[in-house]
């Protein structure tokens, strides 16, 4: 008897909401901007992504042209390594626009990306991007309230509600109902992005494993949709002026949306502070010349690099040495670099990690706060994705840079002086860098806590919706 | 009773008012705090990068001196002009604490040698290591609370101020009196949304001096553009009052505009300036700039080899001389490159500036920026200023190898030649802004006189 008329009562609902024409039209305006931003991101991730393997492997042909060059130069000429983007970034470009697109490979430093979308924007920057993603998080919600801050308190005040209760049918069920025709309304809403979305990415040549992070991607958003429309039903049934319903729930969309998300990175970055990009240099440099204790001068462990290596090939003079000692130097040299600055990003990185989970903390106050990172990681475009993009290029510098070096070292003996020339193509003809995407799996484990989160607030606010419609029960009856 | 000693009756005991302005005065301080931290960490962001070739002269220095003392003749970067380092900072302006604009999307300092590709120089300096997140998410400074709180708690107080009354049926006892309509509505409207503006500015304005504000132009300034931006918003409420007869329509039709206003046409503004003027692609531009590099590196590869093991006969040796002739010759034949990227972004950017009249709130983030210092026109000023310096400082080395000059102690005692930013006159684009922010609100008003012209009975 009671599932029947619950489902009459979402049935009714539903024709209530599609009869709504000024909803219906920003419902359809909604999805409609949701598409093409969706289909116009992708096509031009598409043309972006062929963009960049035409800029990569004209990168390749120019570092073949040099010809015979000094090694070293050649390491300090560098490569340019120009980051791939997940195709999934068309729906939610997350973090891009603020992490570099191009990496100078070069020696004795680990660079950090350059190049950001970010880079030389006016005033009109600071208002951010529209792009599917955010339209779910900031604007779908909005239609959600909009579309049901009257349910329950519209009905209340035509005197509606007090003829629904007297036909019969129950507060609970009522609120049943409704909820299941504005859970329907979110569902639905992110049912057509998914659509949408799957598009997309099919026209963006995705994988597979895309596809199931995108299913991934919009549970999340169902979860977080779910949410507004259960607390929008709440708050409703709470208030009986409609007027009041709708103030304190666009109150409490303004703090989601747009204050908390904003506050929250700021608290986050005074609560553990990261180095700025001179302080981080300065530090690297500093332990360069002084050495990792702070008590080992550059020109001490030079010199005691020079006496072991004659002593391993056992001659006095450095000119008795059968290989290059400038090789040797810029060997070590590289490798002790390489140590401090990966140590030095390790410990950034934490830094961020831990700005991170403080910034989870305040998933308390928004649900936003748990559904960005969910939605970033899952797309491939958040700071760990970044993060091992560079790590992986590190490890390709590296190599690049000591096959360089071991060149100079082994280098051929012979008379007359003037710097070393070497065909650096043909020396490094075996240096690939394939990079390998992040793992959907791991993005997974790591942001569960996220969707867990999204579906407490999920549960909490259907407990709510449900607590509100008893009392709604009692004060009308 | 005056109409306006009565209106403000009526605000002063409506408790949300005095709840919207605690809240603005939170936020207003937490803002100004937060602000405050982030102005006073870019500054010692710039400091510390233009302290660095004092720091690598000191080490020069004791270097030379040792040497000088074993008796022995310091050599190579020690003594060559060619090797001198050099920094510019962009100083932070006075009230640098209101907004963040567009100062982390800008080098803040330049890294300058005479022999480097002057469109080089902010290289080291272009990618900062600020969190992503942060930047993403943008800084809670006080032009956020201006451009988007300010008008949410304007909307909370005026957005019903008739409708309402219209609604209960007061409006009908109201327009009884004699008094004209268009008086009646404008005195409430100034009483309630005026009172609230006015008071916030103030708060704005007090938060700022306790935070260490004292340049007067740039408060009035701030003042003055708050108070414009303000006048929109209570002006629109006036305009969606005069159609509406009901208060939750009002509410609708003033968050409607809000969120057109404040976050989809500037949206819409950003993707049509991307879609207008595309920014020229990095990838392209680098790689042309490293093919251009190394035509110039083979063109003169025979000479370079020679350079290297013969002797010039003077102060510098003959690799440095041949260097000198080689970097004339890679500036000249990068410099069409450089300025085609620079002409392709400036192309973008002055169309998403031309964008910006769409949008009160954009033309406000606009004014605002300028104020505090930290507006794209103000780092470009920046990043001229500094290429025009690293231009001098190449004819000030050039000058020494013409002189067979090289570095002596004294040289080093009394220091490099420093860079003084020149601060670029923002009176023309903040003169427009204030004049678009008072034209828009002028246009609303006048739409809004057009419906009172049809006679208290069109307000009912």
């Amino acid at each position: 008897m009671g599932r029947p008329l619950a489902t009459t009562v979402a049935g009714q609902q539903w024709r209530l909401l599609m009869r709504d024409r000024r909803l219906f039209l920003l419902g359809f305006a909604l999805l409609l901007l949701l598409c093409t931003a969706g289909l116009t991101g992708a096509a031009l991730h598409a043309r972006q992504e062929a963009q960049r393997r035409d800029g990569q492997s004209e990168e390749a042909q120019i570092w073949a042209q040099q010809g015979a060059a000094n090694p070293h130069g050649a390491a300090h000429f560098g490569r340019y390594l120009f980051k791939p983007t997940s195709p999934l970034a068309a729906f939610d470009p997350g973090l891009l626009p603020q992490l570099g697109t191009s990496l100078k490979l070069e020696a004795h430093a680990s660079n950090p990306a350059r190049h950001r979308a970010i880079d030389g924007g006016t005033a009109l920057d600071r208002f951010g991007d529209l792009s599917p993603a955010t339209m779910l998080q900031v604007l779908a919600p909005l239609l959600i309230i909009l579309s049901g801050f009257a349910a329950f308190a519209g009905e209340h005040a035509r005197g509606l509600l007090r003829q629904e209760l007297a036909a019969g049918a129950g507060p609970t069920m009522l609120m049943a109902g409704r909820l299941a025709a504005f859970g329907g309304l979110a569902v639905g809403l992110v049912a057509v992005a998914a659509l949408a979305s799957g598009a997309a990415l099919g026209m963006a040549g995705a994988s597979v494993t895309d596809f199931g992070a995108l299913l991934w991607i919009m549970a999340g958003y169902a979860l977080y949709l779910f949410t507004f429309a259960a607390l929008t039903l709440g708050a409703s049934a709470a208030f009986t002026s409609a007027r009041t319903a709708l103030v304190l729930l666009l109150a409490f969309w303004a703090v989601a949306t747009l204050f908390v998300p904003r506050i929250a990175p700021s608290i986050a970055e005074s609560l553990a502070p990261t180095l700025s990009g001179p302080a981080f240099e300065a530090a690297v440099t500093k332990q360069m010349r002084e050495g990792p204790s702070g008590h080992d001068p550059q020109d001490a462990r030079l010199e005691r690099l020079r006496a072991e290596t004659m002593r391993r090939y056992g001659v006095s003079r450095i000119e008795d040495l059968p290989i290059d000692f400038n090789g040797v130097a810029l060997f070590h040299g590289e490798a002790l670099s390489t140590s401090l600055y990966r140590r030095h990003f390790a410990a950034l990185y934490e830094g961020y990690d831990r700005q991170a989970e403080i910034q989870r903390g305040f998933a308390l106050l928004s649900p936003l706060q748990a559904i960005r990172p969910w939605s970033r990681a899952l797309a491939g475009s958040d700071q760990h994705a970044h993060r091992q993009f560079l790590e992986q290029a590190e490890l390709f510098r590296y190599e690049l840079v000591q096959g360089l070096n071991r060149a100079i070292i082994f280098r051929p003996r012979r008379e007359g002086a003037g710097p070393y020339l070497a065909d650096v193509a043909a020396i490094t003809r075996d240096a690939r860098f394939t990079p390998t995407p992040s793992s959907k799996r791991e993005a997974l484990s790591r942001h569960g806590p996220d969707l867990a989160i999204l579906g407490a607030w999920a549960a909490i606010a259907t407990l709510f919706a449900f607590a509100a419609g008893s009392r709604l029960g009692r004060s009308n009856a | 009773m005056s109409l306006v000693q009565l209106e403000w009756i009526r605000a002063w005991r409506d408790p949300v008012m005095r709840i919207m302005l605690l809240l603005f005065a939170l936020a207003a301080g937490f803002a100004v705090l937060a602000g405050a931290r982030w102005a006073a960490e870019r500054e010692a962001l710039v400091t510390q990068a233009v302290a660095e070739a004092d720091e690598i002269m000191a080490l020069r220095r004791t270097d030379f001196a040792a040497l000088l003392a074993k008796g022995e003749k310091p050599k190579f970067g020690l003594v060559y002009a060619t090797a001198l380092p050099f920094r510019a900072g962009l100083p932070n302006a006075p009230l640098a604490l209101l907004s963040a604009g567009q100062a982390e999307s800008y080098p803040a300092a330049a890294s300058i040698s005479p022999f480097i590709d002057p469109d080089t120089i902010f290289d080291a300096h272009a990618a900062g290591l600020e969190s992503p997140i942060v930047l993403a998410a943008g800084r809670f400074d006080l032009a956020f609370v201006i451009v988007l709180l300010l008008p949410l708690l304007l909307i909370a107080a005026t957005y019903d101020f008739w409708s309402r009354d219209v609604e209960s049926g007061s409006a009908r006892f109201q327009l009884a009196h004699p008094v004209q309509a268009g008086r009646l509505i404008l005195a409430r409207a100034a009483v309630r949304g005026g009172g609230m503006l006015a008071a916030m500015t103030a708060i704005a304005v007090t938060a700022l001096l306790i935070a260490g504000a004292r340049e007067v132009a740039s408060l009035a300034l701030f003042a003055l553009v708050t108070s414009a931006y303000g006048t929109f918003w209570i002006v629109l409420a006036i305009l969606i009052n005069l159609f509406v007869r009901a208060s939750t329509t009002a509410a609708l039709a003033m968050g409607t505009a809000w969120l057109a206003v404040t976050i989809l046409i500037p949206a819409m503004s950003a993707a049509a300036a991307n879609l207008g003027a595309a920014p020229p692609s990095a990838m392209a531009y680098t790689n042309a700039v490293r093919a251009a590099g190394l035509e110039v590196r083979a063109a003169n590869a025979v000479a370079a080899r020679a350079a290297a093991t013969a002797a010039s006969g003077r102060a510098y040796p003959a690799s440095l001389w041949h260097s000198r002739r080689e970097i004339q010759q890679r500036d000249s034949r990068l410099r069409p490159l450089h300025e085609a990227y620079r002409r392709g972004r400036s192309e973008h950017r002055t169309l998403a500036d031309r964008l910006r009249f769409l949008s009160p709130a954009v033309v406000t983030q606009d004014a605002l920026d300028r104020i505090a210092g930290t507006d794209a026109t103000r780092a470009l000023a920046f990043q001229a200023q500094a290429r025009a310096f690293a231009g001098e400082m190449r004819l000030l080395a050039f000058d020494w190898m013409d002189q067979d000059r090289l570095l002596t102690l004294a040289d080093y005692d009394s220091g490099l030649p420093r860079f003084a930013f020149a601060e670029p006159s923002r009176a023309g684009p903040l003169t427009r802004d204030v004049a678009a922010l008072l034209l828009i609100a002028s246009l609303v008003l006048t739409t809004a006189a057009f419906r009172l012209r049809g006679g208290p009975a069109k307000l009912l």
